[in-house]
């Protein structure tokens, strides 16, 4: 960025590296990031070189994230050139694609070559629908052919040897013409889920479930035709019946429990307010292009990113989990999905199928694709321990055929039924999506499921300073005042007068200390500063480094210290790191003197200043403890990726992209907190099903092959066990806010909750340093530095 | 055992008759939305 053309920190065209020495002064205080990452969103924003649409494609086989991440790897080679990275909707198995027309056939191609055969959508909200019927039709047929069948199997049971043969044979045809219509019909979920296990060369639930539903079936039928002694089909009946109402309930469970990240890909309103031709014209959001300007009516969801054409009110709780509306300025940028809170003119900078949204719904789709090695590692052991459970139970079947007992085929369902690996199949999916979706909810975004597993185990907290635990973002720390005529208020009230309506970093601290003074004549001289005549006298501001100061001519009246200031949550974050037993550690460039001291204000032990990246590295290598590493995720990333687990902050919605395993999307640095917390919670629960799992396996299987367990018993065994793994699972739903809420009483009474203003008022005190100032007046600008 | 000529076409007419106003049911939106009902409480307009 450093040129000779442009000020590397504001952009202003200047000779040298910064236009002037306030901006030198806030690009030391700030360090690169902020520059940084204004850069990156310039350029985000260039030009398609394709026409190219939404497109959906129903893809019926996406079963999982492993499903996701094969259907990634299919259309990795046409990204780019044809199509934008596909965004893959798991739990409706769509996948979303931003393509240009001639794409189509080879995205169709590829994907069939994978093994996932697509179909080009026309409604979505009709697929979606159709699927839920289709589930409880199911439903309803299986319980119904189960009422039916029983009527008919019963009587066979309690009139053995009084029927006659003629109506035994009649029952058990029409029996059997029951459990043909239910198994072609509700039993499609289990035959398929089979199909696709097998394919995928592995055994796993549905295979088990479908080969004892497929057993008893075939069984009873050879029964049937050659008059044999005993069949079965109530027990395939009830083996759908109560597996698909376990499954039907777990699906409902894992929609709500996925609400968060599914809301991420909900359809946003189709039509939109479009300037056009001196009016406002509905129009299809589809249609939006880029430089389109569009009304945004207050309590409606933005529908694209883009920028606010003037002053407004915007509410991005729903990407950032921040439920607060923030007053942004002209030219701010406003992202898709957040709720407008006063009416807004938006200027399209993206087309609504490639909005950060999108790409948020995207991340989080394909995350769980990446396993926690020790969850992987869980699937393998169910895999082996199903291989194992099949051959027992066709090795008792056998054993138990040829020595001709009648006992042979309800042991061999009951040991089938007793060996659903339901804790490993449906628990660790079921508790990795609650935990993503709550963990979203308070914007918390999941890039790399293995970090949750890693999290739980971590002792050490590595923090970068400046925008993690500070609010990079320059603040007026203290005043001096140099003209005994002048109080602080009306010193504060000129700087900021003279700021007003400037571009500029340090313009910005002076912001909420506007008390409206009348200004005129007023100049910004690039490269020196600001310079006005406000109440009747001309003033200049004028920086060196660290301080600005308040002239009246050449007279000096007034010095301001700036400061980055401590973020208020940093504070509850040091805390909650000791209640849990992590140990904190602050590895920062900045200089070390700034760094000890914002150490001493925070109760930080092990702080380092003054370190180049290679250093930090080194740092974190040299630990041998599990460490969790917080940083902007801008300029740190490779000191990010030596550690376990990296958190990178962002600031808003528009992050996202920040190179961590999990971005958190708000300014709330605690929330690193609700992380650790999740993640052992995590942890216990997946104990909790894998104890659980294995004591149900240990009581069921030996009865099940002492033939002391019939097949329905065992039957509804394996439904009420993979229900209650699964919503112990989902109590990851919840997470609690972390215990340690600051001891900081101004936090809540200030209006804005600015970080900035109740570090101001606090941390000055605590170190010792300069005095606090009055508090900001007005709190409620813009967290976000353009 | 003769009156199971009767009693069987009955059951299977009645069975016939719930399943198809199930499907109706379903076809018809009925559970399309489960959750509103509950919601609607909380309401206040």
């Amino acid at each position: 960025m450093k040129s000779a053309c442009a000020c590397a920190n504001c952009g202003t065209a200047c000779s040298g590296d910064y236009c002037c020495g306030g901006c030198e002064a806030a690009a030391s205080l700030l360090s690169a990031s902020a520059v940084s990452g204004a850069a990156r969103q310039v350029s985000a924003s260039g030009p398609a070189p394709l026409p190219r649409r939404a497109i959906a494609l129903a893809v019926p086989s996406i079963s999982c994230g492993a499903c996701a991440a094969a259907i990634e790897r299919a259309l990795a080679p046409l990204v780019g050139s044809l199509l934008d990275a596909p965004r893959i909707d798991i739990a409706k198995r769509l996948v979303h694609l931003l393509a240009a027309d001639t794409a189509l056939p080879a995205v169709l191609e590829r994907l069939a070559a994978a093994g996932h055969p697509a179909t080009v959508v026309a409604n979505v909200a009709s697929v979606d629908r159709g699927a839920a019927r289709g589930e409880w039709l199911r439903l309803g047929v299986a319980w119904f052919a189960l009422m039916q069948g029983m009527m008919f199997t019963e009587a066979l049971y309690w009139g053995a040897g009084e029927m006659a043969l003629p109506v035994r044979d009649a029952f058990r045809w029409l029996a059997f013409l029951i459990t043909s219509i239910a198994i072609a019909y509700a039993g499609q979920p289990f035959l398929r889920g089979a199909v696709s296990e097998l394919r995928a060369r592995r055994i796993g639930m549905d295979c088990l479930i479908a080969l004892s539903i497929l057993l008893a079936y075939v069984v009873s039928t050879i029964e049937t035709v050659r008059g044999g002694a005993v069949v079965y089909y109530d027990a395939a009946l009830m083996f759908i019946a109560f597996l698909l109402t376990a499954r039907t309930i777990e699906a409902r469970a894992m929609r709500s429990a996925r609400q968060r990240i599914e809301a991420l890909s909900a359809p946003l309103p189709d039509s939109v307010m479009r300037w056009h031709a001196g009016d406002w014209v509905a129009t299809m959001l589809s249609a939006v292009r880029v430089g389109d300007e569009l009304r945004v009516d207050a309590g409606a969801a933005i529908p694209v990113d883009g920028v606010l054409a003037d002053d407004g009110e915007v509410d991005e709780s729903s990407l950032t989990g921040e439920p607060h509306a923030l007053h942004r300025p002209a030219g701010a940028r406003v992202y898709a999905g957040s709720t407008a809170v006063s009416t807004l003119r938006v200027r399209a900078t993206q087309v609504a199928a490639r909005s950060t949204r999108a790409e948020l719904a995207r991340i989080a789709a394909t995350a769980l694709a990446d396993r926690p090695p020790w969850l992987a590692a869980g699937e393998r052991y169910a895999g082996v321990f199903t291989v194992a459970m099949l051959t027992l139970a066709l090795g008792s079947f056998l054993v138990l055929a040829l020595a001709g007992s009648s006992r042979a085929v309800p042991t061999a369902l009951a040991v089938l039924a007793a060996s659903c690996p339901c804790a490993f199949a449906l628990a660790l999916p079921a508790a990795l999506a609650a935990a993503q979706s709550s963990l979203a909810s308070v914007g918390l975004l999941l890039k790399r499921g293995r970090a949750l597993a890693a999290l739980a185990d971590v002792s050490l907290l590595c923090s970068d300073k400046t925008g993690t635990l500070t609010a990079a973002r320059a603040a007026v720390a203290g005043v001096e005042i140099i003209d005994p005529m002048l109080s602080r208020e009306r010193a504060l009230g000129i700087a900021a007068a003279l700021e007003r309506d400037v571009v500029h970093p340090l313009a910005e601290a002076f912001a909420p200390f506007d008390i409206g003074l009348e200004r005129s004549d007023h100049k910004v001289v690039v490269g020196v500063g600001p310079d006005a005549i406000v109440d009747g006298e001309r003033y200049a501001l004028r920086a060196s480094r660290e301080r600005v100061a308040l002239f009246r001519g050449e007279q000096r009246l007034a010095e301001f210290a700036m400061d980055d200031p401590l973020r208020t949550e940093a504070v509850a974050l040091i805390e909650g790191c000791k209640a849990r037993g992590i140990d904190v550690a602050l590895l920062s460039g900045d200089a070390p003197a700034r760094v000890s001291r914002l150490a001493a204000v925070l109760g930080i032990v092990n702080a380092h200043g003054g370190l180049q990246p290679a250093e930090k590295l080194a740092w974190l290598q040299a630990q041998s403890r599990k460490t969790v590493m917080l940083g902007d995720g801008l300029n740190d990333a490779p000191v990010l990726a030596a550690a376990d687990v990296s958190v990178a902050m962002g600031r808003g919605a528009g992050d996202a992209h920040r190179a961590a395993d999990v971005v958190l999307l708000g300014g709330d640095v605690s929330k690193v907190l609700m992380l650790i917390d999740t993640s052992r919670k995590l942890k216990r629960i997946v104990r909790q099903n894998y104890a659980w799992a294995l004591g149900y396996h240990a009581l069921m299987l030996p009865l099940a092959l002492l033939g002391m367990m019939p097949p329905w018993a065992a039957a509804i065994g394996m439904a009420a066990s993979s229900l209650l793994v699964t919503l112990n699972a989902l109590r990851l739903r919840h997470v609690q806010s972390p215990g340690a809420t600051p001891a900081i009483v101004d936090a809540a009474s200030a209006p804005s909750r600015s970080p900035a203003a109740v570090a101001m008022a606090q941390a000055p005190k605590r170190s010792g340093g300069l005095r606090a100032e009055s508090r900001p007046k007005i709190g409620a600008h813009a967290q976000e530095s353009v | 055992m003769n009156s199971l000529l009767f009693l069987l076409p009955i059951s299977a007419l009645l069975a016939a008759i719930a399943l198809r106003a199930f499907w109706w049911a379903v076809q018809n939106e009925q559970f399309d939305e489960l959750d509103k009902a509950a919601r609607s409480v909380l309401d206040d307009e």
